[in-house]
């Protein structure tokens, strides 16, 4: 007798192999674990490749990012790595930044090229982001090497000054800054109109905005990160179903089942890098990510017809 | 004596006459007969249940002797709405135009018994018509301004590489052959990205290139069992349907994380 590995998905309308599916839910969830990002952009063209509709692809993979997210938030939070109150300022900013994407996203349709601009921008964005944070923790790691004390005393930079004469500012215990409650509203709104506008979560260009824009120990950045899509994701999963019936919770469910799983043992790895080494490894994630994207633009696909949706 | 003569000559003509007419309507008799085509088709419904991952369709039935059979499954006909891809700055491949593609059946299953490149290249005439290049004049193209020509093949393309369109030749065998009649039998695999609704399998007769006979058989195409119930509570109740896919994955992702705090807590 043999043992059926095969399950069908009434909204994606095919069948899919179980154990493959559940592998590429644990490797995502190992990412997003890690790296505290939600992995949409790696699922989402993997599950059109093995045969499902792109609109069902990225809906189901928003609602399994709920449960890998929540898997790994939780984990990050016996780690002490989960700011919420940082986290709920850039959540504020998000749905904020969010809903002004959508319309701007609906102007830039009606003038036209809108699909050119969207990835030109997202390849230019991956590529500054990815070799800037390669660059920059490629040099702390060889300071690391050379034992050279990283608490040097540095000019603080204009932005530095900036940051510090705003007003409303607040102490974020977890986090270890000191920070105008404008900065992480304001940089949450700018995120959440880049991912409204690019179609994706945002974790990507979140993370490197925590760290980089609000100096944020990597460690908690991961887990206030992974806190937040949670909310974005739930947020999406509803809307899709209740609007375009294109979440297929048996694929997000054994999607999820990996990807928790994947996702816990995600934050213990991530536990055993260094900083710098988990900001290297993001950075060549971002760069692989971005040559990939470059190369789909440049090269002729094989055939000259897309669906409608997706990421 | 001229007068029985002249009968005579006259009943002989009639005769011939008789005997012709006789001929001419048995012949006619025998060859509607012949050009018939029948089909039955096994299973007569498909049901997709949970564990569903294809299926073989059997159709057998009987068609001219000296004709080819071609049987063809074939899914209701939908408008699908995508994007033209092409170059933008003589560089970038970009999703430009919206495109719409009216009438295009939803699958598209060509069987044969023999190679129907080779068949039509030996003198079996044309059967554009049945294949899937013959989805070219059925198929209607709405797109806004021109450049669209290579459109229809690309569709067809991509619904080749989804594998629901197909040409397959070698699933089709002769058994038997009687009274200018030969029985067939197909075996059709189904592919697994299959909808629910209602589908045809057809039966062509083919001789010197002209369809002479065709017969089709309606065949239904149901969600059964947890399949069913899912897509019900998905497409009907939708937003209790998006509330439960979303507690249960909180749910699920809280029980993982505290199943690992248990080992983790060693």
């Amino acid at each position: 007798m043999s043992i059926p590995f095969h399950l069908y998905l009434p909204i994606a309308g095919n069948s899919v192999n179980m154990v493959l599916i559940l592998g590429l839910g644990g490797v995502v969830g190992l990412l997003s674990g890690i790296f505290g990002v939600g992995g949409g952009f790696l699922m989402t063209p993997l599950l059109i490749m093995f045969g499902i509709p792109p609109t069902v692809a990225a809906a189901s993979d928003s609602n399994q990012i709920v449960g890998a997210s929540t898997s790994g938030t939780l984990a990050h939070f016996r780690l002490g790595n989960v700011d919420f109150k940082m986290g709920l300022l850039l959540l504020i900013g998000g749905v904020i930044g969010g809903t002004a994407g959508v319309q701007i996203i609906k102007v830039l349709r009606q003038l036209g090229n809108a699909d050119f601009l969207i990835n030109v921008t997202y390849v230019l964005m991956l590529g500054i982001i990815g070799s800037y944070m390669f660059a920059e923790s490629l040099q702390s790691m060889r300071k690391v090497q050379r034992n050279i004390p990283a608490s040097r005393v540095k000019k603080e930079s204009l932005y530095g000054r900036i940051a510090k004469i705003l007003p409303w500012q607040m102490e974020f215990r977890r986090s270890g800054v000191r920070l105008s409650v404008l900065m992480p509203l304001l940089l949450g709104t700018l995120v959440g109109v880049l991912a409204a506008i690019m179609g994706v979560g945002g974790g990507f260009i979140m993370v490197p905005v925590m760290v980089y824009l609000l100096r944020m120990p990597m460690h908690v950045v991961v887990g206030t990160s992974l806190f937040q899509i949670l909310f974005t994701c739930i947020n999406v999963t509803i809307m899709q179903a209740w609007r375009n019936h294109t979440v297929d919770f048996v694929l997000a469910l054994m999607l999820l089942i990996g990807s928790s799983i994947g996702a816990q043992v995600g934050a213990k790895v991530g536990k055993k890098l260094r900083g710098d080494q988990l900001k290297i490894l993001l950075a060549s994630l971002v760069l692989v990510v971005m040559v990939k994207m470059l190369y789909e633009l440049l090269a002729r696909p094989e055939v000259l017809l897309a669906y409608i949706g997706g990421h | 004596m001229k007068k029985s003569e002249k009968s005579k000559a006259k009943s002989k003509t009639a005769m011939v006459i008789y005997i012709f007419a006789a001929l001419c309507l048995f012949t006619v008799s025998t060859a509607s007969a012949q050009d018939v085509a029948r089909i039955a088709v096994e299973p007569e419904a498909i049901n997709i249940g949970a564990l569903y991952n294809g299926t073989t369709l059997t159709a057998t039935g009987s068609v001219p002797a000296d004709s080819e059979a071609i049987v063809r499954f074939i899914g209701a006909s939908c408008d699908l709405h995508m994007k033209e891809r092409g170059k933008v700055a003589g560089i970038m491949w970009m999703n430009l135009d919206s495109i719409t593609f009216k009438g295009a059946p939803s699958v598209c299953l060509v069987s044969s018994a023999v190679d129907l490149d080779r068949f039509e290249a030996g003198g079996g005439g044309s059967i554009e018509v049945l294949r899937l290049s013959g989805l070219k004049g059925s198929v209607e193209v709405e797109a806004s301004g021109g450049g669209h020509e290579k459109a229809l093949d690309e569709f067809l393309k991509l619904k080749q590489k989804e594998g629901l369109y197909r040409e397959m030749f070698g699933n089709i065998s002769y058994e038997s052959a009687s009274e200018g009649q030969k029985t067939f039998r197909a075996d059709v695999p189904i592919p697994s990205r299959l909808t629910p609704g209602a589908y045809v399998v057809e039966i062509d007769a083919i001789r010197n290139g002209k369809v002479i006979a065709r017969a089709e058989k309606p065949i239904k195409v149901n969600l059964v069992g947890f399949p069913a119930l899912l897509s019900g509570l998905a497409f009907n109740h939708s937003a209790l349907y998006g509330i439960l896919a979303t507690v249960i994955a909180l749910l699920a992702g809280l029980g993982i994380g505290l199943v690992f705090q248990g080992k983790g807590s060693h």
